[in-house]
């Protein structure tokens, strides 16, 4: 199944998730205009979130990317550890088939 | 102020930040018009998303993904005058927001310059009289500090909305109306040349710095024509997200 979902955060930045799952997450998209240093650690942050059961709570998920964030000396700006964990979330609700 | 290629424009950042890098460049702030006009998609974004590229090939747009985060945006070749700034990181603020300051700062002090009173809007625009005039991008990458951004000339937002993908029905005249009451351009202020607008935005930038007027090195330009041509033209690239 795929979910999407979107939002615009605080600062004014959208943040986009496209989230292919089932019991567990296969893989995570993180689209948006937001800022990110140095910007190919996305890729990290998007496969720190593969294998994981699909409903672990939003919390748990932004614990994730924050380990991640923090180990790899990413610089977020416009986006949060937070944010991306609850958009990954809601697109894991609107799933569309 | 020169014009170039979407893709030998965003190539020649990354040259010139690569040469500074390894101490052959001095910081280096450059100036230049997109042409042909062009599109170009932060590099979070995804371009089947963001671009209307059906028109943008109609039109003899170019299209291109950059190396900074951030929005969408069409680059009208006349309408807008484009920066960079490439220096070591260490000669600016560590913040991100405060290195934006300091650089936006020297963009309002060239809009101040014809007579524009602009300010800062964090977290990477700058505004007058609550409409943005400018928008900007960083990114920092072996010790070197890369800020690029556009400055408003004039504004054709019927064009702009034809080329990144908004329905139809939201190019509406309402909207173009809400486009007119958030952004604003120099000519809305002061009626000058781009080329004066861009001598005044110059001045504003090397206020209180040393500098000498100069041309890419030959290995700027010759890495560049390699970035663009094996990066920045490329599909696997400008459509990797």
């Amino acid at each position: 199944m795929i979910g999407r979902a979107a939002e615009k955060i605080h600062g004014g930045k959208l943040v986009k998730a496209e989230v292919d799952f089932a019991h567990s997450v296969n893989y995570v998209k993180i689209t948006g205009d937001f800022f990110l240093h140095p910007e190919e650690s996305i890729e990290k942050i998007e496969k720190c979130m593969r294998g994981m059961d699909s409903d672990l709570t939003h919390e748990k998920v932004a614990d994730m990317v924050k380990r991640t964030v923090e180990s790899h000396g990413i610089i977020l700006f416009g986006v949060t550890e937070d944010a991306i964990a609850r958009v990954v979330k809601k697109a894991m609700e609107r799933k569309e088939a | 102020m020169h014009t170039t290629n979407a893709y030998m424009a965003m190539a020649i950042d990354e040259a010139v930040a690569e040469a500074v890098a390894a101490g052959r460049s001095p910081p280096t702030m450059r100036f230049w018009r997109w042409s042909p006009s062009a599109v170009s998609i932060g590099y979070f974004q995804g371009m089947e998303e963001e671009v209307n590229l059906q028109a943008c090939l109609a039109s003899g747009t170019d299209v291109v993904r950059r190396r900074t985060g951030g929005g969408a945006v069409f680059h009208d070749r006349d309408g807008e005058i484009t920066y960079s700034v490439i220096a070591p990181e260490d000669m600016f603020p560590r913040g991100i927001r405060e290195s934006y300051q300091m650089i936006c700062g020297w963009a309002i002090e060239g809009l101040a310059r014809m007579g524009i009173r602009a300010e800062f809007a964090p977290i990477n625009d700058i505004t007058v009289g609550g409409k943005k005039i400018s928008g900007n991008a960083q990114t920092r990458r072996g010790g070197v500090l890369l800020q690029h951004g556009t400055i408003l000339y004039k504004l054709d937002p019927q064009k702009m909305f034809s080329h990144l993908k908004i329905s139809k029905e939201k190019i509406s005249d309402k909207m173009i109306q809400s486009v007119h009451e958030r952004v604003t351009k120099i000519l809305d202020y002061n009626i000058v040349s781009m080329d004066e607008a861009y001598k005044s935005l110059l001045k504003g930038f090397v206020s209180g710095k040393a500098y000498d007027f100069g041309t890419l090195t030959t290995e700027e330009i010759a890495r560049a024509h390699e970035l663009a041509e094996k990066r920045y033209m490329s599909r696997e690239w400008n459509f990797s997200r």
